[in-house]
């Protein structure tokens, strides 16, 4: 629980990663009228899967810079050294992904929606599974940050290793806020994100020692 | 028993044992593909609505068959290697992701060929497809950490995890598409069930799919012999190997 608090305070203090985050966000989203058209009838079809998209990015592009510092100062090493569960180490470091990158998406996404031209109910659908959805995107994308922290290379090694795994979350993710909260997606949705709390963690136990270990 | 099974796994004993079965593969996958070449691509019948397009299949069954099973096999040589720590088994791993990918690759481009005379068109969407893109970027990412994360044993052992989390979680991916697949089906493509092939046409079928599974464990053991030699080069069996 103190490691939450810490994982919280570290964040709070200097919130330029969630800024960061979001302006990322909402600058691509803003590229998209630009880029295809602005006319609302062909923008909003395409809304709940460019948000969802953007959603996926932003977290994979914050999970790059999360651990870094921890490994740098050596406090992931001490973490792993510690007599803390390790899987919860690594479920508390996902959970402060989702509150710093995830979490304010999901509060935005009422205005990512408008600036894509979508009604308000296909916003809330989209945010209810942004709810289910983006703790599994935080869950394997500090795993995947946990298998390249401390390497010496282009940052989009992370992307490249962890996209496959956010396929299934993105698809069924979308198909539940497309079809306005069809219950078998829904259903699907929440087993993945019960199976992901449940093992994912482990995995990333086995991973953190690893990376410790370079 | 176990201990015949231990044996394989020291380095030494397996270099000089194996060396006997590379002949045996070489002769085997030689001629079986050659045969096989000879009588899918020449001999067979053309199809009765493909016409002579589908001689691809030939090619193209093969390659995808052995890219999903190559990825299986690479997962649990990664999984021995983990549980069991044997530098043998991390070996494998390495050396067989390359071969794996460049074998989906080729599955990729053999269905993008075949599908331009049979679609009209050089990539769709669907279920399979997709799938198999997929399975070629799980490949890429093992490769790619591999290769940021250089020579260690701890790399090694990213890599592994990383190959198994992959295949955990590929029926779970392959699941996905699918019903992503068939919610954006469209109108125009419509998936009709194969008429069953004659034996003109799936012996030709089987004989390259045995003949692929044949030159892969070729390729593999190849590498895998020359891995294990550059692991051990500092070793005195290798460096009594030298000297010969």
């Amino acid at each position: 629980m103190m490691l939450l608090f810490r994982e919280l305070k570290i964040m709070l203090r200097s919130p330029a990663g969630a800024i960061q985050s979001l302006m990322f966000a909402v600058l691509v989203i803003a590229l998209f009228p630009l880029a295809i058209t602005p006319d609302p009838d062909q923008l909003e079809p395409l809304g709940i899967g460019l948000i969802w998209v953007v959603t996926l990015l932003s977290c994979l592009l914050a999970a790059d810079k999360s651990l870094a510092s921890d490994y740098a100062d050596g406090s992931l090493e001490q973490m792993v050294l510690s007599d803390y569960p390790l899987w919860w180490v690594c479920l508390v470091k996902s959970m402060a992904h989702w509150v710093s990158c995830a979490l304010p998406l999901l509060l935005m996404a009422p205005i990512l929606g408008g600036m894509l031209a979508m009604p308000l109910d296909r916003i809330v659908w989209l945010m209810a599974s942004l709810i289910l959805g983006s703790p599994i995107l935080s869950l394997f994308c500090i795993l995947g940050a946990m298998l390249t922290v401390g390497l010496n290379q282009s940052s989009a090694l992370l992307p490249i290793l962890i996209a496959p795994f956010l396929v299934p979350t993105l698809i069924l993710g979308t198909q539940w806020a497309t079809t306005g909260g069809e219950a078998f997606y829904g259903y699907m949705l929440a087993a993945l994100l019960c199976l992901s709390l449940v093992t994912l963690p482990f995995a990333m136990a086995v991973v953190a020692k690893i990376a410790v270990s370079r | 028993m176990w201990r015949w099974f231990h044996q394989w796994g020291s380095p030494k004993f397996f270099h000089h044992r194996s060396g006997a079965l590379i002949p045996v593969l070489a002769l085997a996958s030689g001629l079986i593909l050659g045969a096989g070449v000879f009588w899918g691509l020449l001999i067979a019948p053309a199809d009765y609505q493909q016409g002579e397009s589908v001689r691809i299949m030939y090619v193209h069954v093969p390659a995808a068959i052995l890219a999903q099973s190559s990825y299986a096999m690479m997962a649990v040589m990664a999984l021995i290697s983990l549980i069991w720590r044997l530098k043998i088994a991390d070996a494998a791993v390495q050396t067989v992701a390359p071969i794996g990918a460049c074998i989906t690759l080729l599955a990729l481009a053999t269905g993008s060929l075949w599908g331009k005379p049979m679609w009209g068109t050089y990539w769709v969407w669907d279920a399979r497809l997709t799938s198999t893109l997929i399975l070629f970027f799980l490949f890429a990412g093992v490769l790619a950490l591999r290769n940021a994360a250089g020579q260690s044993q701890t790399a090694g052992r990213a890599a592994s995890v990383l190959a198994v989390i992959g295949l955990l979680n590929l029926p779970i991916i392959k699941y996905s598409v699918d019903w992503w697949f068939t919610l954006h089906q469209p109108a125009s493509f419509t998936l009709t069930d194969r008429p069953a092939m004659p034996f003109s046409m799936w012996g030709p079928l089987l004989m390259m799919v045995v003949g692929f599974y044949a030159w892969f464990f070729l390729a593999w053991l190849i590498r895998l012999r020359h891995e294990l030699v550059k692991r051990e080069i500092r070793s005195d069996w290798v460096q009594q190997m030298m000297k010969q």
